[in-house]
């Protein structure tokens, strides 16, 4: 004895979907994407939260350490440059050898 | 492992950052304008914070001492002259010797002169940054050695 044929089947099989192109879907799954990935990594610091922290302390201070030492590098650099520059416009001896090197009399 | 390097660059990245705000900070740009343009006037004034009146003096002692400076110059300058002929010509020893003695006592006499305008400029400066002046200064006068400096102006 057969059972009378499924009216929802055949619904089903006479349903006909046309869906309209998304211009924006390539952008909107490549958002999303990022937008994970973004999370992932936030989630990675998050996880390893004190480890991070502490490099990033160590970073900043060791960073900060080294701007100051080239500062001051440069400061006495300069010192040095400019205490040279000074004493050879008032030292005769320097103004005497150097003209003597350059063959430059006056 | 990606997480893993995304995080050690921007460690490294707030390392630089961190390093660049620093020097920023810490750098002295008057200073270091200064020797760029090798203006030691310049670096005189900002180094020992020098009012307009100390400096417009020391300014003063300067000029007064460049007449004393270029005498002394040429003299060096004439002492040294003298050797170098006699070197050229093979005078005895004695002779050497002798021309040898008068550049050194030209050259004490410069540098006794220059040690007594040192401590003049020093004598106009605020308090404690005259004894920093001869601190940082006094050492290379009397420690020079004939190696010559490689900015001196020659148009004095």
């Amino acid at each position: 004895m057969n059972a009378p044929p499924d009216p929802l089947s055949r619904t089903l099989g006479s349903w006909r979907i046309a869906p309209s192109a998304d211009p924006q879907l390539r952008t909107a799954v490549w958002a999303r994407l990022q937008a994970a990935r973004d999370t992932r990594w936030a989630a990675y610091v998050r996880q390893h939260a004190a480890a991070s922290c502490a490099a990033l302390a160590l970073a900043v201070v060791a960073g900060g350490w080294l701007g100051q030492w080239q500062a001051h590098r440069q400061a006495a650099q300069d010192r040095e440059v400019l205490a040279t520059t000074y004493l050879a416009e008032i030292d005769a001896r320097v103004i005497a050898d150097t003209r003597a090197a350059t063959h430059v009399y006056h | 492992m990606k997480n893993f390097l995304l995080t050690v660059l921007a460690v490294l990245a707030a390392g630089a950052l961190a390093a660049g705000a620093f020097f920023r900070w810490h750098c002295d740009d008057a200073l270091h304008a200064a020797a760029q343009q090798r203006d030691a006037m310049k670096w005189l004034r900002t180094e020992f914070r020098l009012s307009e009146a100390q400096f417009a003096a020391i300014a003063r002692l300067h000029e007064d001492y460049s007449v004393e400076c270029a005498g002394h110059c040429a003299a060096i300058g004439g002492a040294h002259a003298e050797l170098a002929a006699a070197e050229k010509s093979g005078q005895p020893a004695a002779t050497l010797a002798a021309l040898r003695r008068q550049v050194a006592e030209r050259e004490l006499a410069c540098r006794m002169a220059i040690d007594t305008h040192l401590r003049k400029v020093a004598a106009l400066m605020p308090p404690g940054e005259g004894e920093r002046y001869l601190q940082l200064l006094l050492p290379r006068v009397e420690n020079y050695r004939h190696q010559g400096a490689p900015t001196v102006r020659l148009d004095g």
